[in-house]
């Protein structure tokens, strides 16, 4: 982003000689919009989690470690208050628990159920689940909605392992692992022993009964086991998407706050609003002149149709960088080398005094002026820029009011590729258009212009956002007096049409 | 002097006083977060270097060279300091600061304020000071710029006053003839005060700040490495530390030491004969020595200009050398890998001498000593 906001400044040295009529009220400054299908490449990323479980059910222990595996993917919802997309989560988690019976009674409780056994045995639950969460990006940042989740699991698998039961001598307890009885030395609180009441009769007979016992137990309580499954994997995804989205969009909230919403609107550098909208087709995000939030309904805005090729488009009006040129460097000293500088122009390697110093008289030092510093055209395939300075010194004189005009010709090649070709710089100019006359007319034109690429430059083979996913710029246009250009992820993606 | 010729005794290594004869003055110039370069400059130095030639060992230190210069005045120039700070080096955090001017120029586009607070570098200062405890022994001065007097910003991120009037002679500010006071302050443990007593109040190019305790060192260095845009200005604690020729306001903010990035000068002028190695300086980009002087009427590379003329040897960085110090690829072992290797350059080729300069004011006026024979010497005579 930061890499084209300074192609954008760098548009911005510069120019006018068409008087545009302002925009009004509602008009367009600035649009940004993804297409639906990019969101989804963006975002869609595989899972693989694991998690430890431990809870009771009943008088069930069950310890575990659920496996959660699925992907997530990224959809528009659908907005005209704000930028806004939906995160889907479609997992499947699989539960293979070790369950330990509490054969305690519990207090009041009735029925014969397995209460003076003890057994351990496993199950295995899998749960499938769609768990959804909406973020939107309205003009003052960020907004999460709550994950949901929908969900069912099913008891797909179930072993025992152990079944215990008291002895008539203290200390002994009768096994049955699994099939084969054996009486064995247990102390009541150690690792092998399970919860059972301290006495009872008939423990062989009981032990032999007990896993047909509990199995009827389990088959009776699969419900709730399944129930239970279904509740606490539907609030673990709940929490963990919620928060990972919330770590993840936390950084670029606090950005989005820093970069945007404080400067352009907070401090008003815009003079206008920050709207957003979505359909089944763009996610956009759009600037306005005036002091309206305005609705957006991405169908509606003109250009943003299927017959867009590339999956981000991003549209710039003039009067963005003019106004944000006029309060933020307006009446600023500089040279034109100084300014080609801060534009991107590397300055020689080797140390001399006039790379170190500059050329004293020769160069050009001006002052910005306060109204309209920069005017900015767009037409005929030419970004046209013009300098107005309100005091300019060089050779020893100082001229008022001089404008330097320069214009960025967009021109293809035969295989697409998209280039810009810096121009020479008109003949310097009054603001009345009348030509600078002599030397220093000559001088200033000649110094604002032997800093220029003589070559073409091909910005198509350029890359942005490569922290996401590397795009590069596929079109470019200078229509209504927008510049529009469309990016498209560097790889192919048969999202690019 | 032989209060510190016994001082020089302790740390120089190994030890031979009856043939030392000559004073160094080691300018640690500063680099922000490329200042590992320097622990690769030393490492060269220190291979060829005769400690038994050097009297004493004076540091100068600005910005983060402040950091370097602190390190060996707490513990001497000698081997077990320079391997330790190769060890050391490669752990210094760089991250914490985004030295790219394309995006610092983008925060001050949008207001964004671009400065952040100490975290990062702190760890860096208390490796320096020996846990954060170390006032040097050695003589040591820091330079840091004075922003009560120098600052001049306006409402536009790009602007300034432009009523006001820099002398390069003496680093004065003055607005329609009366002096505002001086760009710059020395902060300097009692040795270097001593030294820097010679040089007359009205001819010495920054105030004087007199540091007597480890928690005073540390707010030097703070001042110091406290650059435009880089870190929050710190404020002075104490203002009658500070020895001025000009009366002071009724606060004092330290800048950064953008104003004296090789602050080698008036210590020579006291020390006329001592040799003057830097470690490395670029000169500044265009645009950024003119945002500077936008903001503070200060001309960077002019005064750079004139701190060089009174080198025997500095380092040299090219403008794509310095380039390369700042990508984010470049590791600290990249760093001390590229400083030892341009030094070793340099003293290969028998000394990289200033050859690109301009004749400060005060050049050839040392008390009757003149100045001219003893810099660009280079440092071949101590090896």
């Amino acid at each position: 982003m930061k890499k084209l906001l300074l192609v954008g400044l760098a548009f911005c040295i510069g120019f006018a000689n068409a008087d545009e009529a302002p925009l009004g009220e509602g008009e367009e400054l600035f649009l940004i919009a993804l297409n639906a299908k990019l969101l989804n490449e963006l975002v869609h990323k595989p899972i693989l989690e694991k998690a430890p479980i431990s809870q009771t059910v009943k008088r069930t222990t069950i310890v575990g470690q659920s496996e959660t595996v699925g992907e997530v993917t990224a959809g528009p919802l659908l907005s005209k208050e704000g930028l806004a997309f939906q995160l889907i989560l479609n997992s499947t988690t699989r539960l293979p628990t070790l369950n330990t019976t509490d054969g305690t009674k519990e207090p009041g409780e009735k029925g014969k159920s397995h209460p003076d056994i003890g057994a351990r045995f496993g199950t295995h639950i899998t749960t499938t689940a769609t768990t959804s969460k909406g973020v939107i990006l309205r003009e003052d940042g960020f907004a999460l909605f709550e994950a949901s989740t929908g969900a069912s699991s099913v008891l797909d698998g179930y072993a025992m392992n152990k079944v215990q039961t008291q002895g008539i001598l203290p200390g002994r307890r009768i096994e049955n692992v699994p099939g084969r009885l054996f009486m064995r030395r247990a102390d009541p609180n150690g690792p092998d022993a399970l919860p059972i009441p301290g006495n009872g009769l008939f423990p062989r007979l009981k032990a032999r009964m007990a896993p047909e016992q509990v199995k009827e137990g389990v088959v009776a309580e699969k419900a709730t086991m399944e129930k239970s499954a279904t509740e606490s994997v539907s609030e673990s995804l709940n929490k963990g998407l919620n928060k990972t989205v919330f770590d993840a969009l936390m950084p670029i909230h606090q950005k989005y706050l820093t970069y945007v919403f404080t400067p352009f609107i907070k401090k008003e550098f815009l003079g206008g609003r920050i709207g957003g909208g979505t359909d089944g087709n763009w996610l956009t995000l759009q600037g306005t002149r005036g002091t309206q939030l305005v609705p957006i309904t991405p169908s509606a805005i003109p250009g943003l149709n299927a017959t867009v090729a590339e999956p981000v488009l991003m549209r710039l009006h003039p009067e963005f960088i003019e106004r944000i040129a006029e309060m933020r460097l307006g009446g600023t000293l500089l040279t034109e080398v100084e300014t080609a500088e801060m534009m991107g122009y590397t300055p020689p390697d080797d140390e001399t005094i006039a790379n170190i110093l500059g050329d004293g008289d020769k160069e050009v030092l001006f002052v910005y002026d306060e109204k309209k510093p920069l005017k900015i055209r767009f037409a005929e395939d030419r970004i046209q820029l013009t300098l107005r300075m309100s005091e300019a010194t060089t050779l020893g004189k100082t001229l008022n009011h001089v404008q330097v005009t320069r214009s960025i010709a967009i021109e293809r090649g035969r295989e697409g590729q998209l280039f810009l070709r810096s121009l020479p710089p008109e003949p310097a100019t009054f603001y009345d258009g009348t030509l600078v006359p002599g030397e220093v007319g000559k001088h200033i034109t000649y110094r604002f212009g032997r800093l220029l690429k003589k070559e073409p430059s091909e910005i198509s083979k350029n890359t942005f956002f490569s922290e996401v996913k590397a795009m590069a710029v596929k079109s470019m246009s200078t229509a209504d007096n927008r510049l529009t250009v469309g990016l498209a992820p560097v790889a192919p993606t048969g999202v690019t049409r | 002097m032989k209060k510190h010729l016994i001082a020089a005794s302790i740390f120089l290594s190994p030890l031979a006083p009856a043939a030392a004869t000559h004073d160094l003055i080691m300018s640690f110039d500063g680099k922000g977060t490329a200042m590992a370069w320097d622990a690769g400059v030393v490492k060269a130095l220190f291979k060829r270097i005769k400690l038994d030639k050097v009297k004493e060992i004076l540091f100068v230190g600005s910005s983060s060279g402040s950091i370097a210069s602190t390190y060996f005045a707490c513990r001497g120039f000698n081997k077990a300091a320079v391997e330790e700070l190769e060890i050391q080096s490669p752990k210094f955090a760089k991250e914490f600061l985004n030295e790219d001017s394309g995006f610092r120029a983008m925060q001050l586009i949008l207001d964004v304020p671009p400065e952040i607070s100490y975290d990062g570098i702190l760890p860096i200062i208390d490796m320096a000071m020996q846990g954060g405890t170390c006032l040097p022994k050695l003589p040591i001065l820091i330079a840091a710029g004075n922003l009560d007097v120098l600052d001049g910003r306006n409402k536009r991120p790009f602007g300034g006053r432009r009523d006001r009037k820099f002398n390069r002679d003496n680093y004065e500010l003055s607005l329609n003839g009366t002096v505002l006071g001086k760009a710059c302050t020395y902060f300097v443990n009692e040795p270097m005060a001593k030294i820097l007593k010679d040089v007359p109040e009205n001819e010495r190019l920054c105030d004087l700040r007199f540091v007597r305790t480890a928690a005073e060192h540390k707010a030097a260095i703070l001042a110091s490495v406290a650059e435009p845009t880089y870190f929050i200005p710190p404020e002075e604690a104490d203002l009658t530390k500070i020895s001025s020729a000009y009366p002071l306001g009724k606060k004092r903010r330290y800048g950064g030491g953008f104003v004296m990035n090789s602050a080698a000068q008036d210590v020579k002028r006291s020390r006329p004969a001592a040799f003057v190695f830097g470690t490395g300086r670029a000169s500044y980009s265009r645009m950024q020595n003119r945002l500077i002087f936008n903001w503070f009427n200060f001309p960077m590379n002019e005064t750079l200009l004139n701190q060089r003329w009174y080198f025997d040897e500095q380092v040299q960085i090219t403008k794509s050398e310095w380039a390369v110090m700042y990508e984010k690829k470049t590791t600290n072992h990249d760093l001390i890998r590229m400083g030892e290797a341009k030094a070793n350059k340099c003293f290969d080729a028998g000394g990289c001498k200033p050859d690109l300069y301009q004749v400060p004011f005060y050049a050839n006026d040392a008390w009757d000593q003149p100045l001219k024979g003893l810099r660009g010497r280079g440092i071949k005579e101590l090896f």
